[in-house]
C-alpha cells in the first residue's frame, strides 16, 4: 500500500512539473496556440508504447516476479458522448481527473469545485447511466434479435 | 522497498543536485521533452513497479462505492489518488512553497473571478468530467495515453472525443 502510495506522488508530482495543472496549458492547447501538452501527451504516448510492446512481446515479468498484465479499454456504447462530455469538462476546467488533486496539493482551491463536480458525476453514472446503459444496449440488442428474425423468415 | 528508492531519489535529487539542474528539475517548468517521456516511463515503471495499468478515473468510482461498500476502501486506486494530492503538494512546495489561491490563471481575466461563477463552473465542469469518464471507461492517463499507446481503437476514438468536445468548448468560453 505505501508502495502504490508512493507511485502515486511521483505521478502527482510529475503532473503538477510538467505543467499539466496549469489552467493556462490546458487553455492554450485547446485554443490551439500552446502545443506544450501535446508534445508532453504525445512523447509519453510513445515511450509508454515502445516499452509496453516490448513488455508484451518479451513476456516481461515485474518486480514481484508475476507476469504484467496489460488491458485494452473495449468499445462501449458510451465511448463517443463520454468522450465528448469529457472534453467539454476538461476545457472548462483545465482539469482532468488525475491534475484535479494534484491542483489541490498545489493549493489551487478551485480544484475543491472540480473534485466534488467528479464526484458528482461519478455517482450520477452510477445512478442514472449505467440503467441508461443497460436500455441502450437492450435496444440494441433488440434490433439484432429482429434482424435475425426477418433473415430467417 | 521501490517506495523507498522513489523517496530517496527524490531526496538525493533535491539534496545533491547542482544549482541549474535543481532549477530545471524542481523549480522550472518541466520542458516538454524531458517531461512526456518521464511520464512514458512513470507508465512502465508503476507496471513493473506495482503491478498496476496506470489509470485514474477509476480512483474515483471506487470513491463513490466506499460511502456503501467496505470492500473498496482497501482499493489500490483510492491510495493513489490520496498520493496524487500529495505529489502536488510536494511539487509546491520544493518550488518554493504552498499558497492557498482561488487564482485560475486566464479563466480570472477571460471568464470570471467571481468566486460563485467559478464554483458553478468549475462543479459543473466537474460533473461533465466524472459523467464523461464513467461512460468513456477513462481519462486523460487511461485513455489519452496508456490506450492510445497500446494503439486500442476505443481509446483513439475517445481521445479524439476528448479533442474535439475540448477544442470547441475552449473556444466557446474564450470567445
Amino acid at each position: 500500500m505505501i508502495r502504490t502510495l508512493a507511485f502515486g506522488l511521483l505521478f502527482g508530482f510529475f503532473l503538477s512539473r510538467v505543467g499539466a495543472t496549469d489552467f493556462d496549458a490546458i487553455a492554450g492547447m485547446f485554443l490551439l496556440v500552446d502545443f506544450h501538452l501535446v508534445g508532453v501527451i504525445g512523447l509519453a504516448m510513445v515511450v509508454a508504447g515502445l516499452g509496453l510492446a516490448i513488455i508484451e512481446r518479451r513476456g516481461l515479468r515485474s518486480a514481484d516476479g508475476a507476469p504484467m498484465i496489460i488491458a485494452r479499454k473495449a468499445m462501449k456504447p458510451g465511448l463517443i458522448v463520454g468522450g465528448l462530455l469529457f472534453g467539454a469538462g476538461w476545457a472548462m476546467t483545465g482539469t482532468c481527473p488525475g491534475t484535479a488533486l494534484s491542483q489541490l496539493g498545489e493549493g489551487k482551491i478551485t480544484a475543491v469545485f472540480t473534485i466534488a463536480g467528479i464526484v458528482a458525476g461519478t455517482a450520477l453514472y452510477q445512478s442514472v447511466g449505467v440503467w441508461l446503459e443497460e436500455r441502450l444496449l437492450s435496444l440494441r440488442r433488440g434490433d439484432s434479435a429482429r434482424a435475425t428474425t426477418s433473415e430467417t423468415a | 522497498m521501490i517506495w523507498l528508492a522513489i523517496v530517496a531519489s527524490l531526496g538525493a535529487a533535491w539534496l545533491l543536485a547542482p544549482p541549474a539542474v535543481h532549477e530545471a528539475l524542481f523549480v522550472s517548468r518541466w520542458p516538454f521533452w524531458f517531461g512526456g517521456p518521464a511520464i512514458g516511463l512513470f507508465v512502465l515503471f508503476f507496471l513493473w513497479g506495482d503491478g498496476r495499468q496506470l489509470g485514474v478515473s477509476s480512483g474515483y468510482s471506487d470513491a463513490c462505492s466506499a460511502a456503501f461498500d467496505p470492500g473498496t476502501r482497501r482499493s489500490w486506486r483510492l491510495i493513489f489518488l490520496v498520493g496524487l494530492v500529495g505529489g502536488g503538494a510536494l511539487s509546491a512546495l520544493l518550488a518554493g512553497g504552498i499558497e492557498p489561491t482561488l487564482a485560475m490563471g486566464s479563466f480570472d481575466t477571460a471568464v470570471s473571478s467571481a468566486p460563485l461563477t467559478k464554483a458553478l463552473l468549475f462543479g459543473g465542469g466537474g460533473v461533465l468530467i466524472g459523467l464523461g469518464a464513467r461512460l468513456a471507461d477513462g481519462c486523460t492517463s487511461g485513455h489519452g495515453i496508456v490506450g492510445t499507446a497500446l494503439l486500442a481503437p476505443a481509446s483513439w476514438i475517445a481521445t479524439g472525443a476528448f479533442m474535439v468536445a475540448g477544442v470547441l468548448t475552449a473556444h466557446l468560453l474564450f470567445a
